[in-house]
């Protein structure tokens, strides 16, 4: 479950202080899928980064499954982030020279007990974005949805409660959106909680529930009446042609 | 144990860009290599030296007259001294119990010729006992004995280079060749000595006998050297003090400084290993610092590394990696660069040694300390030089890190 309080952040770059969240309390609980939307520049990411305790508000409170984040060390956050969070980013991030199988069990290094059946976790994570027969590949062998999807598996390795994306289907075509947020609509059925940043209202409508931020503020706060579904729309595409 | 998880992530790193990891280690592979192969060149310079010494003859003592010095790695007499004579030799071989043999002997570039071939060389006069304290052997021929050197008679041994300039492959044994203006019977050849430790050939030489040098070349009373042997090796400095007090008393010196200088062999190998020791300390030591810049090599190549890498350090950071993962890993890369440059080091170092022993430009010898500080030192550099830019990655936040990209 998480839980912020009036979490404020502002950025100082010299003498210059620019006040990006302004206050933002909300309540996400656990096996919700949320779409955080808004312009571009109205602060998404960086509310993103505090929730994947990446980066600290500068007042507020967070609370993650009663943990109050604030009153933790560097360590102890990379532990949270390395137990629960899951994080899939706009650009991909996978490790250009390393192969897919790799770039999965990257989060498995520091894991404190590292599992016996690495192989197998990888297998399963990398079947679970249908790309079992990519292993051996590197990402400049990969299309971007196919990249995508094995930063997914990597967010998925470790079994995170709750998976982080930012801007997921942005560096994406459409029919590669849609196999994206298809993985995220099974990832929520199997009970994560997911939390997708957008400025694409119809990407965010994939969703349970929408909250908008505008100039650093929430202006709304609404579920989401009709689920957009993914695998239909790819159904639909893949008739048409 | 985070370490052999990321092990092979790093080698891939490292193994895909080989060109600067090549580069990275190049410092420290030439670094290593030459302490190795400096080394190794120098301990078989010491152990030429060695041997050379020992050739020089058996608990061998060494008379020189007048006070010496050495000039530019060679003995020097200071100043002409005439005050040594053949019977010193005599003196000393009746009241020095130490000693053995005694050989006194002259010395003195002279013009030679047989037919009309010309050469310039070293005339040895001594008396017969010179040829097995000096280890001297005479390979065809003979010897010239008490007699002929009493008797002053002109019969000549050559060193293999002699025959060579004047002989080129015939038998010179019975050939009559010019010492100056003096005929002189060949008799004998010796056997090759090679160079000495100052690089001298030992092998263009005339012996003869020493009253025929004396009296028919040099026209002198005063002899040179003598050559003792002491009864065995531990009494060499025993032989010394004998040999010194009888000298002194001979030469009227109560009072004054020494008209000689002794030697012994212990001293010559002594002094001649220092010197080569030294001599290797000194270069290995300039290798050393090669190693050094070898480390900075390391340490920019590191830093490189770190800031193209900034983007992987933040994802790695977001999955999970400490602050100490991140600057664990940076140094393991770099112990691995420059463990791997230590081994490739070793072995060019080695292979190097072994190369120049085979094509027979000079003896190595591997001097395994060497290889072990050489890649002890080189590992320990390249880690001390990874530690600022491991500590700069490891000081990143995580999400300036993932911007980067
Ligand atoms: N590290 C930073 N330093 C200063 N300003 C920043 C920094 N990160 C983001 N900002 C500013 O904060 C605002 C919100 O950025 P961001 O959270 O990335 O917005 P979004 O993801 O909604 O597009 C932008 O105006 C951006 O310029
Ligand atoms: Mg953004």
């Amino acid at each position: 479950m998480i839980e912020v309080e009036q979490l404020e952040k502002t950025y100082s770059t010299g003498r210059m202080a620019t006040p990006v969240l302004k206050g933002i309390s909300f309540r996400i609980n656990e096996g919700e899928y949320v779409a955080i939307m808004g312009t571009s520049g109205t602060g998404k990411s960086t509310l993103m980064n505090i929730l994947g305790c990446l980066d600290k508000p500068t007042t507020g409170r967070y609370l993650l499954d009663d943990t109050d984040v604030g009153s933790l060390d560097d360590d102890a956050l990379s532990h949270l982030r390395n137990k629960k969070i899951g994080f899939v980013f706009q650009q991909f991030h996978l490790l250009e020279r390393s192969t897919a199988m790799r770039n999965v069990t990257l989060p498995l290094i520091y894991v404190d007990e590292y599992p016996e059946d690495v192989e197998k976790m990888a297998e399963k994570a990398l079947a679970a974005v249908g790309l079992t027969d990519r292993r051996q590949y590197r990402p400049n062998e990969l299309s971007g949805g196919q990249q995508q999807r094995v930063a997914i598996a990597r967010a998925l390795i470790t079994d995170p409660e709750i998976i982080l994306a930012d801007e997921p289907t942005g560096a994406l075509d459409r029919k590669s959106g849609l196999e994206v947020m298809s993985i995220f609509k099974k990832l929520h059925q199997q009970g994560h909680t997911i939390i997708l940043v957008t400025h694409d209202q119809a990407v965010a409508e994939h969703a349970q529930r929408i909250i908008v931020l505008k100039d650093g503020q929430i202006t709304e706060d609404r579920l989401i009446k009709k689920q957009r579904d993914p695998d239909l729309e790819l159904g639909n595409g893949e008739e048409k042609r | 144990m985070k370490f052999s998880r990321n092990m092979a992530l790093s080698y891939e790193i490292l193994a895909t860009h080989k060109l600067r990891t090549f580069l990275s280690m190049l410092g420290i592979i030439v670094g290593v290599g030459a302490v190795v192969l400096i080394v190794a060149a120098g301990q078989g310079a010491s152990k030429r030296i060695l041997d050379r010494i020992s050739d020089m003859g058996t608990n061998l003592v060494i008379v020189n007259a007048g006070q010496t010095r050495i000039v530019a790695g060679r003995q020097r007499q200071m100043a002409m001294v005439t005050t040594l004579v053949p019977d010193d030799a005599k003196a000393i071989l009746t009241n020095c119990p130490s000693v053995r043999l005694a050989a006194p002997a002259i010395n003195k570039k002279l013009s030679i010729k047989f037919e009309s071939e010309n050469a310039n060389t070293n005339v040895v006069g001594m008396t017969p006992d010179g040829f097995p304290i000096r280890n001297i052997e005479v390979i065809s021929g003979r010897v010239f004995d008490t007699e002929e050197n009493r008797g002053r008679r002109r019969v000549a041994i050559l060193g293999p280079t002699v025959v060579k300039n004047l002989f080129g492959t015939d038998d010179p044994i019975g050939q009559n060749i010019r010492i100056g203006r003096v005929p002189f019977d060949v008799i004998g050849v010796t056997q090759s000595k090679g160079t000495d430790a100052n690089g001298a050939d030992q092998d263009d030489l005339i012996i003869v006998p020493l009253a025929t040098a004396m009296r028919r070349l040099f026209n002198v009373t005063y002899i040179e050297r003598l050559y003792l042997q002491a009864i065995n090796a531990d009494a060499l400095y025993q032989a010394e003090k004998e040999i010194r007090s009888i000298l002194r008393e001979r030469h009227r010196l109560r009072g004054k400084p020494d008209d000689f200088t002794i030697q012994n062999q212990v001293t010559l190998l002594k002094s001649e290993r220092d010197t080569s020791q030294s001599m290797t300390l000194l270069v290995g030591g300039a290798a050393g610092i090669s190693l050094l810049v070898g480390g900075v090599g390391i340490l920019a190549v590191m830093l490189i590394s770190v800031r193209e890498r900034t983007g992987e350090i933040g994802l790695r950071r977001a999955v999970g990696a400490l602050r100490r993962d991140i600057r664990n890993q940076f140094l393991m890369e770099a112990a691995i660069l420059s463990c791997s440059g230590g081994i490739l080091g070793v072995l060019s170092g080695v292979a190097g040694a072994l190369i120049l022993s085979h094509l027979g430009y000079w003896e190595t010898i591997i001097s395994w300390p060497s290889v072990w500080i050489g890649f002890f030192f080189s590992t320990s550099m390249g880690i001390i030089f990874g530690i600022y830019p491991a500590l700069q990655a490891a000081r990143l936040a995580p999400i300036e890190a993932l911007r980067a990209e």
